[in-house]
């Protein structure tokens, strides 16, 4: 009886900081998966993946930084499971100038600006991805080499260099 | 474009997902909370699959063996078993013990090597294990004869012959097929066994631990 109250509680106390993050996890699974169906498959895989750790989550760290672990973690592992079977072969097409509901987006030339986002991000390798990701996100060098695992040094040499390949193959 | 750029387009991204009122996680679908689907879970599996098969095979073996201590090929047959039992045991907890240690909230570099070292033991130790059966249904055949009380090394000792040649000449065989087609003179081959399941296999989780190394280094 007392477990299912904990288990309840947890629950409980799981959704709600699941609601707040959620749109983290949505970004992480546009970041890696291009197909809608796929997109909303892997944003389910990885709300699960954080359930089941959610009982060794220890409160006195960062939720933010335990969660891109787990996201990108189970990102990656579903990018590289998609393409072991090539079952989510999916072209380059304009899929990703939806909105990430599916509503196409009003304005054009943000339009543009998305899909060029998202033709870099699809060009890039799994772990750089997570690097441009967390990036964009405006974490710090310190949080970004806490939550991929290599230094804050190895962090700068690579944001300079993606800064450089993004001005080479996005001009204009 | 500059990276700074992109952070706008970024948040446009943000402010859209903003608006879908109707984005929801579902992770209690279907109430099955604990049913959590993972990669790994099948894999785990096979590989208490395999502790099992290993277990049986290691019990049967020892029986056989234990019993047949006057006649030393069956014996050897026996042990040869027993032996293979015990690699069977041993790849598969491993590679279970593997599969437990991967823990998705540590960073991500540490977890997508384990994880490629994890595939790459178990491609690897799959071959091994696949492999030896040019030579192993020897002694496996040996011990189910000896089972049903007929000796197929002194009534049938050509199947023996035969079979342990072409057994080693199938193992020699594919081996040097391997190191063969691998040479840069045929690269028609080589692209027949790198799309092979298991050499595409190897191939990607051997590219993507380099990778990971390169992105360490740097």
């Amino acid at each position: 009886m007392s477990s299912e109250i904990s288990e309840s509680l947890a629950q409980e106390q799981f959704s709600k900081l699941l609601r707040v993050h959620r749109k983290m996890v949505f970004k992480v699974a546009n970041t890696y998966a291009r197909h809608p169906e796929d997109r909303a498959d892997l944003a389910q895989e990885i709300a699960a993946q954080l359930w089941r750790a959610f009982p060794a989550y220890d409160p006195g760290r960062s939720f933010s930084t335990w969660m891109y672990r787990i996201a990108l973690n189970v990102a990656i592992s579903h990018m590289r499971s998609a393409t072991r079977h090539a079952a989510h072969n999916v072209p380059l097409d304009g899929q990703l100038h939806e909105t990430v509901g599916g509503h196409r987006a009003a304005d054009g030339d943000a339009d543009e600006r998305v899909r060029a986002l998202y033709d870099f991000i699809e060009g890039l390798e799994a772990l750089d991805r997570a690097l441009l990701l967390l990036y964009l996100e405006e974490h710090t060098y310190s949080d970004i080499a806490g939550i991929l695992g290599i230094t804050e040094t190895n962090v700068a040499t690579k944001i300079s260099r993606l800064k450089q390949r993004i001005r080479s193959e996005m001009k204009g | 474009m500059e990276l700074d750029d992109l952070k706008t387009t970024w948040k446009s991204i943000d402010r859209r997902l903003e608006m879908q009122n109707n984005l929801q996680l579902r992770i209690y679908r279907d109430g099955k909370l604990d049913k959590a689907r993972t990669n790994l879970r099948p894999l785990f599996a096979g590989q208490i699959l395999q502790i099992i098969c290993g277990a049986l095979l290691v019990a049967v073996s020892a029986l056989f063996w234990t019993s047949h201590r006057q006649e030393l090929h069956l014996m050897l047959s026996g042990l040869t078993m027993h032996a293979y039992g015990i690699l069977l045991i041993i790849f598969g907890a491993r590679t279970a013990l593997l599969i437990k240690k991967i823990d998705y909230a540590a960073p991500v570099v540490t977890i997508q090597r384990e994880l490629a070292q994890l595939r790459s033991f178990f491609i690897r130790s799959g071959m091994a294990i696949g492999l030896v059966w040019w030579l192993l249904w020897i002694p496996m055949m040996t011990m189910i004869f000896g089972f049903l009380g007929a000796d197929l090394v002194r009534n049938a000792p050509s199947v023996i012959y035969v079979g342990s040649a072409v057994g080693i000449a199938g193992l020699g065989f594919t081996y040097w097929l391997y190191h063969w087609s691998r040479h840069p003179d045929r690269p028609h081959l080589a692209k027949i066994w790198n799309e092979s399941v298991t050499g595409k296999s190897l191939l990607k989780t051997q590219r993507f631990l380099d990778e990971i190394a390169q992105f360490e280094r740097e």
